[in-house]
């Protein structure tokens, strides 16, 4: 038994990998001629999670929901995820479906044969023991689509102290009053719960470890592990680490009146290949389409050596001459004969010298130095509804404001 | 501007212009440039603005050159005192565009922002302030733009720029507002776009709902599933408490078969053993040997009865035939008697009599019946006889009467047809002679008509001649003046002549005709003729005598020998009319005379053929007639023949009868006498045969005989019985002994004996063990047919093998189940189907729950899903509204710069604008006004009352344009830094009058101010005013 500074000796530490939401079987019915691909992406990114868990030898795999985009994948994937599960038998597996895959009758996990080293949480709050780990793994499974009522209303059945209790749930941590059609997670609750670290799932974007109240358990959102479109940007990974029980010794005595506490040392690691991008590009010094063209890949290239890979929205901005038509169906054909796919938000706008209209005498003058006031004449200077009522006011000089969904 | 090189700009190619300072013209005709000089000036300081691909708006591609060098120039200008020099090669982009700036004398280069125009940064304006101050050109054509000119100066006067309109920029932005949010009701793409975000959210409800519902009913589920776990175990329960009571039962029955076993093993022993005793060596005591022995041993008892049977038997024969044998001494005399010959006699003598009596009733009944068939062939034979005669007679007369008929046909016939042929002969010479007579009538029409066409063409000619002599005397008509001239010859003419020969023919023909003809209608025709041809030649006679002599006829002569040929010509044409219808009367006269022949030889050929006719009838019916005489003849001959062999027949059949009946009665009387001979002669040797017996009569004989008879059958019968009886017993006695050896025989097979007494008690034990091993073997097989039941149908090792595992199952529990009896089972089996009952309904309603999860689960859209949607829903909403919010915040920044350019730029504008007007129409109108709504308004020259300019001349209109512009450019610079104006053709549309005053007031204004203005035009009349003003003018060839 080591010891720490604080004269803590470590009793017991399991290695875990937290992962959420991945989604697995999604149409991608945004991108039709690359779904197939992106499934198959999906399908890459879990076999990084299992090479990671191989990796690290982790002792427990959690999955905090919502692994398969549906309660009713083709049976193909399931089999691929089972038989990929089976293959890290070291490796103790628990799922807890979520609000996309709920554990209603006939779903997959009602109609799948897992391996040993699988549990799939089904009903209401559960338990399972691992003596060997000295762990006790809780978890609730979503029933349908929607949760508005939290799963787990009482506290976890008989924590243990001197058990590493973990909780696996699918939801939505909320304060106050605030509620939520997907399992309703109050702090409240996590705070009193008796788990040791709550490994949830529902957040793509992902919440890093944190612990309630400084003393309480340690929760933490692992996020999506791959982006399945543009409001879901760039890398993508799991949390991984090790959860030590450290007996304490002294006055310490932690709240629950165990006598361990827990250290976490979570880490988040990107396990997702192909990533969506959102790369702004200024083409205001841009003559032509082909100084468009390449200003735009130069921009991709800064990004990622393997940047033709990824999918991009290329949001062009700057102020353009009328005749480059950023926007053209051209240029994006170009594009995507060299990226993966990509596709265009035009943000330019017109060549307008503000310095020059701020000074007219003319009405065009005039509104100008009623919007700018006493903001500096440039665009970049500006705000964002600013330039937005320049643009459409000086467009209107020329033309009509018609409003346009470009994004 | 001092200086002006133009490089491949437009159509302008190494150009140099160089410029005064003040007012000058420059002045060429039409597509010399003056425009493209202009525009060159604006793009050497601002670059080109527009872009695109229609060359209209792009004016980098209109000016390049075609020959594709590099387009550009430079221009050499001084400012504040400065002199410099601008030059700028223009490349396809802005950014492209090559600009240098030097101070013209030390060549020092001025350093330029990235995107800083010269113009920018040395005139102080923009492109659009320059383009909208000291560049003008022409407001446009008033003809049939009115609206437009009006609107744009509308336009200049409030915003500066003629092409901006704050109204219509206003009205842009609202549209784009009133496309998001309509004023009124809820259109308007923000509107919608919120309706569909409360659509989502409802939906959104709905499907939480759904969630929640589908929620309870899995918890509902999950109880159910409980429950029904619950229910399985206590049936489960129950269940294993009746198996441990079944399995009790099988333990019990499992005693029962061990128990029963071993009593089949000792059946089994106790079997085996009488076996062992039952068999002896090889040999093994059967039921068959018994039965076998016990046979054989009721054969030897049986012919031990049967022996002694026997012997008893034949001592009774023996006494009985004894007794018979004393019996038969009373018959010695009766068996003298030959008892066969008696016998035979007396039967003979009985056949006799009944032969006798059969013949007499033979004979009785023969007699009769032949007596009466007698009779009835005679009637018969005779009636038949008589018949046939009469037949035969009537048969023969019959013939003979058809013979005389059918030869009276014959002869009726051949009068007949000598009769049609006598009618025939004398119909052809009937219709001969009529033929004959048609003949001749028709020869005779045919002349007529010849002779009658001859007519009719002399009258033909007649008239030709009248009418050939009427023209020739109608061509001499004499004149009035000259009728004296006129002479009348008096000669007969070549007409006159043919037709006086034309009525001596007529003449003669009718004569002619008359002579041969004597019908009617002909005489008529002819007496027409001769008329005709009287007149003819009466007329031209009287004519020849009337012509007047002498050679000079005078015109009444003409006169009257006109009127005399027009008769002749009347008279011809009436003759031709006659001589036409009599040829149509002899023509139609000989074609009717034809017909009525051609009618007579038709009849006479159908009368022929009708006579032929009845001719072959009447031969035919003659044939018949003849063959059926012949036939009668033939007939009346056979009649005769069978009439006399009916006779015959006849005679012999009364022959036959009368010669039949003594023969029979003869036969009959023959044959009774032989029998009662031979009745005779038997009685006779039946009495002798009575003598020798002693008996007195037949009948006692008889009874004697048969008495003697029944005697001797008993003493034969007797000794027969004796001799069986004797036979029987020495048979019995040998069978006797032959069924003692073989049942000693058969037994020494299972053990020695020595007398078939003793066997039988032998048979009698053996019998007993065998029925006591057979009652063994039945016990056995009901003790194995028992043990089988118990089994029920198992085998005897899973019986074993299930006990055991009972015993093991039992040694296992604490205590061995208690036994419950039937009721205790009953109520168990009860409960056992009350806990089946429950987890039936428990499934029923766990399945009723799933199909209820599932269905509610069915065609929803999830709750992320619908997240999703509103999440989407609400960007877009916020991205409206973002943009709603802006297009307010433009409009209220476009109301207010247009207040404050109005309150900055109107009044000062208004005053520059009138004194330029005043100028402009040599102080007609001093007075303008443009207020708040953009509307310019001038002062009336008379009674100075303010009118809107919408009532102004479009002169006026020009004039007001062209100070609205001078007065916006003077307000870009100062009086005394007055930045250059270039003017293109802007009195284009001036008449004048207006444009001397026009350009007088420019050129005095730029002398005033020391203004370069650069006026560019193609009106040869300017060049001269400013010619006359000593001012330069540039000609642009």
């Amino acid at each position: 038994m080591k010891e720490n500074r604080q004269g803590d000796a470590m009793a017991n530490a399991v290695r875990i990998v937290h992962t959420a939401d991945l989604h697995l079987g999604s149409p991608f019915g945004y991108f039709p001629e690359r779904a197939e691909i992106l499934r198959a992406d999906q399908l890459r990114t879990f076999m990084n999670i299992i090479r990671l868990c191989l990796d690290m030898q982790s002792d427990l795999l959690l999955i905090a929901g919502d692994l398969f985009e549906q309660p009713h994948p083709p049976l193909s994937l399931v089999n691929e995820i089972r038989d990929l599960l089976a293959s890290i038998p070291e490796t103790r597996v628990f799922i807890a479906p979520g609000n996309h895959d709920p554990a209603e009758p006939d779903s997959l996990w009602q109609n799948t044969s897992w391996s040993k080293n699988v549990h799939v949480f089904t009903g209401g709050i559960e338990s399972v023991d691992l003596p060997h780990l000295n762990t006790r793994v809780y978890g609730a499974a979503f029933q349908s689509t929607a949760a508005p009522e939290p799963l787990v209303r009482a506290l976890l059945p008989v924590p243990h102290p001197d058990l590493i209790n973990i909780l696996l749930l699918h939801g939505e941590v909320i304060t106050g009053n605030q509620g939520s059609a997907y399992n309703p997670i109050s702090i409240q609750w996590l705070k009193t719960c008796g788990a040791d670290y709550a490994a949830l799932g529902h957040t793509h974007q992902g919440e890093p470890v944190q612990r309630l109240d400084g003393t309480g358990p340690w929760y933490a959102y692992s996020g999506c592990p791959s982006g399945r479109g543009f409001d879901e940007l760039g890398q993508k990974g799991v949390l991984y680490g090790t959860l030590t029980q450290m007996e304490q010794t002294g006055a310490a005595v932690a709240a629950n009146g165990s006598r361990f506490r827990i250290l976490t040392k979570m880490a988040w690691h990107p396990v997702s290949g192909r990533q969506f991008l959102a790369l702004p590009v200024n083409i205001g010094n841009c003559m032509d389409q082909e100084a468009i063209f390449q200003t735009i890949l130069q921009t991709a290239q800064q990004n990622d050596s393997g940047w033709r890979d990824h999918l991009y929205k290329i949001i062009l901005s700057g102020a353009v001459s009328d005749d480059l038509l950023p926007g053209s169906l051209f240029l994006l054909q170009r594009l995507q004969r060299e990226l993966f796919f990509c596709k265009l938000v035009n943000r330019t706008t017109r060549a307008y010298d503000l310095r020059s209209l701020a000074k007219e005498q003319s009405l065009m003058g005039g509104f100008v130095r009623q919007i700018l006031s006493d903001a500096e004449p440039d665009w970049d200077c500006l705000g964002v509804q600013q330039r937005q009522v320049l643009q459409i006011g000086l467009q209107a000089f020329e033309r009509e404001v018609p409003y346009c969904e470009d994004d | 501007m001092i200086r002006l090189s133009v490089q491949n700009f437009g159509k302008l190619n190494a150009r140099q212009i160089d410029l005064d300072d003040g007012f000058q013209l420059i002045q060429g005709p039409n597509e010399q440039g003056k425009s493209t000089l202009m525009a060159f000036i604006r793009a050497m300081f601002f670059g080109f603005s527009g872009g695109g691909r229609q060359i209209g708006n792009n004016e980098r591609t209109r000016y390049a050159p075609w020959d594709g060098q590099r387009m550009g120039g430079s221009i050499v200008f001084e400012q504040a005192g400065t002199r410099y020099r601008l030059e700028r090669w223009f490349g396809k982009a802005r950014s492209a565009d090559r600009v240098v700036l030097m101070q013209d004398i030390t060549g020092t280069q001025i350093p330029l922002g990235g995107q800083e125009e010269p113009g920018n940064r040395l005139l102080g304006i923009s492109e659009n302030e320059f383009v909208n101050t000291v560049f003008i050109r022409q407001l446009g054509s008033p003809i049939g733009q009115g609206d437009e000119l009006l609107a744009r100066l509308g336009n200049l006067a409030g915003t500066g720029d003629a092409l901006i309109s704050h109204a219509e920029i206003d009205k842009r932005l609202r549209q784009a507002q009133t496309e998001l949010v309509a004023e009124r009701g809820g259109s308007g793409r923000l509107n919608m776009a919120r309706t569909r975000k409360n659509e989502w959210v409802q939906l959104r409800e709905t499907a939480v709902a759904d969630a929640v519902h589908h929620t309870r009913l899995l918890e509902n589920l999950q109880q159910e599933r409980t429950n029904l776990k619950q229910a399985m175990l206590v049936r489960q329960s129950l269940e294993e408490q009746a198996r441990h009571q079944e399995m009790r039962g099988q333990l019990a029955q499992w005693q029962l078969i061990l128990a029963r076993k071993d009593a089949l093993d000792q059946t089994f022993q106790k079997r085996n053993e009488l076996d062992e005793t039952l068999v002896h060596g090889n040999f093994m005591i059967t039921a068959e040997f018994i039965g076998m022995l016990r046979k054989l041993d009721q054969k030897w008892r049986d012919t031990g009865l049967q022996l002694e049977a026997f012997r008893l038997q034949s001592i009774r024969a023996r006494d009985q035939l004894q007794g018979l044998n004393d019996q038969g001494e009373a018959y010695a005399k009766v068996k003298l008697v030959e008892r066969a010959a008696v016998k035979q006699i007396q039967a003979h003598l009985n056949e006799s009599h009944l032969a006798a009596e059969q013949q007499m009733r033979e004979l009785r009944v023969r007699v009769e019946k032949e007596n009466r068939l007698r009779e009835a062939a005679n009637a018969a034979e005779l009636t038949i006889a008589s018949k046939r005669v009469a037949e035969g007679h009537q048969n023969v007369q019959n013939c003979e009467n058809q013979r005389k008929n059918c030869q009276n046909e014959v002869e009726r016939l051949f009068g007949q047809s000598e009769q049609i042929k006598a009618v025939r002969v004398k119909n052809n010479e009937a219709v001969h002679q009529q033929i004959e007579q048609l003949t001749r009538e028709s020869e005779n029409g045919r002349d007529e008509y010849h002779e009658r066409l001859l007519e009719r063409d002399a009258a033909i000619a007649c008239l030709k001649a009248a009418e050939d002599r009427a023209g020739l005397i109608r061509a001499q008509k004499p004149d009035a003046a000259s009728s004296s001239q006129y002479v009348i010859p008096r000669v007969i003419s070549k007409q006159q002549l043919l037709i006086l020969s034309t009525g001596v023919l007529c003449l003669i023909g009718g004569l002619l005709g008359g002579v041969l003809l004597t019908q009617l209608f002909f005489l008529v025709a002819i007496l027409g003729a001769l008329l005709l041809g009287a007149l003819l030649l009466g007329g031209q006679v009287w004519q020849i005598l009337r012509q007047p002599s002498g050679e000079q006829q005078h015109p009444d002569a003409w006169e009257q020998q006109n009127q005399a040929v027009e008769s002749d010509v009347r008279v011809a044409e009436t003759s031709l009319q006659g001589a036409e219808r009599i040829v149509q009367y002899a023509e139609k006269t000989l074609n009717e005379t034809r017909l009525r022949m051609d009618t007579v030889i038709r009849n006479e050929k159908n009368q022929l053929v009708e006579q032929e006719g009845i001719q072959a009838d009447l031969m035919l019916q003659l044939s018949d007639a003849s063959a059926a005489l012949a036939m009668a003849e033939q007939q009346l001959i056979q009649a005769d023949v069978r009439m006399r062999e009916v006779e015959n027949a006849y005679k012999i059949c009364q022959e036959q009868i009368a010669a039949q009946q003594p023969l029979i009665v003869n036969e009959a009387d023959e044959r009774l006498t032989e029998i009662r001979s031979s009745i005779a002669s038997d009685e006779q040797a039946l009495a002798q045969c009575l003598l020798q017996s002693g008996q007195a009569d037949w009948d006692s004989l008889e009874k004697a005989l048969q008495a003697m008879d029944r005697h001797n059958g008993q003493v034969q019968a007797s000794m027969q019985e004796y001799e069986h009886s004797r036979e029987a017993f020495l048979g019995a006695q040998t069978a006797h002994d032959q069924a003692a050896a073989e049942l000693m025989r058969t037994y020494s097979a299972y053990e020695p004996v020595d007398l078939p007494e003793s066997v039988r008690e032998k048979i009698v034990r053996l019998e007993n063990m065998l029925a006591q091993r057979d009652q063994l073997s039945a016990t056995h097989r009901q003790q194995e047919e028992g043990l089988r039941d118990l089994l029920e149908g198992r085998t005897w090792e899973d019986w074993l093998q299930n006990s055991r595992k009972i015993e093991q199952e039992f040694a296992l529990l604490d205590a061995l189940p208690e036994s419950l009896d039937e009721s205790q089972l009953s109520i168990l089996r009860s409960q056992i189907g009350q806990a089946e009952a429950k987890v039936m309904e428990t499934r029923e309603r766990i399945v009723a729950l799933e199909g209820e999860i599932r269905h509610v689960g069915q065609n929803r859209s999830t709750v992320s899903e619908i997240d999703d949607q509103i999440v989407e829903v609400n960007r877009q909403i916020s991205a409206m509204e973002q943009y709603h919010n802006s297009l307010g915040l433009a409009r209220s920044a476009l109301d207010a710069a247009s207040a404050e350019l109005q309150n900055s730029f109107g009044p000062e504008l208004n005053q520059n604008t009138a004194q330029i007007l005043g100028r402009l129409t040599l102080d007609k109108y001093e007075d303008l006004k443009v207020d708040r709504s953009l509307a310019v308004r001038l002062a009336d020259p008379v009674d100075k009352v303010f009118h809107d300019w919408q009532y102004l001349s479009g002169g006026t209109i020009d004039q007001i344009y062209l100070a609205l512009r001078l007065a916006i450019s003077d307000r870009l610079s100062s009086l005394e830094n007055r930045m250059p104006l270039l003017l293109d053709d802007v009195l284009l549309q001036y008449d004048d009058s207006r444009a001397e005053a026009a350009i007088r007031c420019l050129m005095e204004k730029s002398q005033a101010e020391s203004q370069q203005m650069l006026f560019f035009t193609c009106q040869n009349r300017l060049t001269e005013i400013v010619r006359q003003a000593c001012l330069p003018v540039v000609q642009l060839r």
